[in-house]
């Protein structure tokens, strides 16, 4: 994997840990490219219950659009990664690239 | 664990005992919030107002996440919300902390913590100490926050909620700044003529000494100033944004000066598009050397260049030496910041609205207007009617550093022209300047 590819599970915890440290900007954009890699991936045929992942991306706009960002933060860390990782055993070679990940403390 | 009287009775002895005046002003919290007890995960969670209070699958973790932005061998912390004081309890683990203050951001939610979670832990330990959002002025570092508390601050925790948020996304702010140095290096190579053949902002300095300035934002309050601006005749020099231009040519108004900063040629082209601009021709516009030459180009007035404290423009500024304008995200801090240095002693801001009172984004007429009355995702601020008035993360944060700008000029006076857009610190209001007046008490 090259320095700017990352797995798509790496990227959602990177969204969550920047949901549950207040920082929304970062978080919203690791989650645009989250959702942005996703959409497309989750339709393809092999991804497995493609429904309940859609359900789940439904939940977690809603709860970043009401800034219930712990909750965001739980859907994509526990809930949403469950499936990725599943769908990772299905196609190991996948990857996201030129996702935001490092976090700096604001301190 | 389910709500319980003895527990929140065995919390809120501590704060009682050791913290009486904070007891005194939290015990009657009234603030109407909706609580239930969330066990639809494995750790059960308070959701209140829409919001969880934590996880609700690893809360010691995402404490400890959270604590993380503490410097392990820090002796002293701050920490914004109390949560459901996993967060306090993690940070007292240190041996080095000697010092952990914990700032409640809303006494309801706090209140509500204490019916469903232990917090004894923390309260009890004499390293801590207690405030309250409402009694502080600002920040403090280091510290940690519990966002879903930051969400839930009461009105009165507005301004301490907001800095947080803002010292929260400052190094992400930086960090896209720095991935746009590139394209904006290019574009002030392309203006290098424009920068040497220019004056510099520096002329302006000093040249309205003692007098009043006025400050035309770009929020949708300025229209409610137009016949006001038409009656002073003039007699204030006029400062715009750009975006505010075109709105205030409509109205029949020609600022003295215009001040543009911003590097995406699309958004700021049309300020400057469709409008008389030969009218200008005794009138400057100011502006940082990332603007796109086509709009520097199509002024037919004196321009003089400025720069930021960015580091961006250290080398250029080493050739040509301009001087600086406190800029901070909004082309109204550099504007302020003019009007300062003008030698001012009092700036009125217009339109300053740093909110969407109306639902609107900018005052009818500037190309950047839109209505936001439908967008759920906003966040809030107070206004001058002391009411949440939407606005978004940026505009709160520009806010806040307009805030902090000001209050670093204690000998200027400042004036918030509305009060429907966001309450500005120590910017009293016009409608309260102009009574002044009409009593004989003004200046």
């Amino acid at each position: 994997m090259a320095d700017s590819e990352v797995s798509p599970i790496s990227a959602s915890k990177a969204a969550a840990d920047a949901f549950r440290l207040g920082m929304e900007g970062q978080a919203s954009l690791n989650l645009i490219k989250l959702i942005d890699f996703l959409s497309p991936w989750i339709q393809e045929p092999g991804f497995p219950n493609r429904k309940e992942m859609n359900r789940l991306l439904g939940e977690l706009l809603a709860a970043q659009s009401r800034k219930d960002y712990l909750r965001a933060a739980d859907l994509l860390e526990y809930e949403i990664a469950r499936w990725i990782t599943v769908g990772e055993t299905c196609s190991p070679d996948i990857v996201m690239k030129d996702v935001p990940l490092k976090i700096c403390p604001p301190n | 664990m389910n709500e319980s009287l003895d527990l929140f009775r065995k919390n809120t002895c501590f704060i009682e005992r050791r913290w009486p005046e904070i007891w005194n002003r939290i015990k009657g919290a009234s603030q109407r919030i909706q609580a239930y007890w969330d066990q639809t995960t494995p750790q059960p969670t308070l959701f209140i107002d829409d919001i969880h209070l934590s996880s609700g699958y690893d809360q010691v973790s995402e404490a400890g996440l959270q604590a993380s932005l503490v410097p392990k061998s820090s002796p002293l912390a701050w920490l914004y919300g109390v949560g459901i004081g996993e967060v306090p309890r993690v940070l007292l683990q240190r041996s080095r902390l000697e010092r952990l203050t914990v700032v409640i951001l809303n006494p309801s939610v706090v209140m509500q913590s204490f019916r469903y979670f232990d917090h004894t832990c923390w309260l009890s330990d004499p390293r801590v100490d207690l405030a309250l959002a409402d009694n502080e002025q600002d920040i403090h570092f280091p510290f940690a926050a519990v966002p879903s508390c930051l969400q839930l601050a009461s009105e009165p925790a507005a301004r301490i909620r907001d800095l947080v948020f803002l010292e929260l996304a400052t190094p992400f702010i930086q960090a896209k700044h720095r991935a746009q140095d590139v394209e904006l290096l290019q574009r002030m190579e392309e203006n290098l003529n424009l920068i040497r053949c220019d004056g510099d902002v520096a002329e302006l300095f000093g040249s309205w000494q003692g007098k009043t300035i006025v400050v035309a934002a770009a929020g949708p309050t300025l229209a409610l100033h137009y016949d006001w601006l038409l009656a002073q005749d003039e007699k204030y020099c006029l400062i715009a944004v750009d975006a505010a231009l075109k709105p205030l040519v409509e109205a029949g108004i020609y600022p003295n000066v215009v001040v543009t900063i911003d590097s995406f040629r699309d958004g700021i082209y049309p300020f400057f598009s469709s409008i008389p601009l030969l009218r200008f021709s005794d009138k400057t516009l100011v502006y940082f050397p990332v603007v796109h030459g086509d709009v520097l180009k199509q002024w037919p007035g004196r321009r003089l260049g400025s720069y930021s404290t960015s580091t961006l423009y250290e080398r250029v500024r080493e050739h040509y030496p301009k001087e600086t304008l406190f800029s901070s995200g909004s082309v109204l801090h550099p504007s302020v910041d003019l009007a300062v240095k003008m030698g001012a002693s009092r700036v009125i801001l217009l339109g300053a609205d740093l909110s969407f009172p109306g639902g609107s984004s900018h005052v009818s007429g500037s190309p950047a207007f839109c209505n936001k009355a439908e967008d759920k995702s906003l966040h809030w601020v107070l206004n001058g009617h002391g009411k949440k008035v939407p606005t978004t993360a940026n505009l709160r944060g520009y806010l806040r550093d307009l805030e902090r700008y000001i209050a670093q000029c204690p000998e200027v006076e400042f004036v918030n022209g509305s009060k429907e857009g966001a309450h500005i610190q120590r910017a009293c209001y016009l409608e309260e300047m102009e009574n002044g007046r009409l009593r004989g008490i003004a200046h």
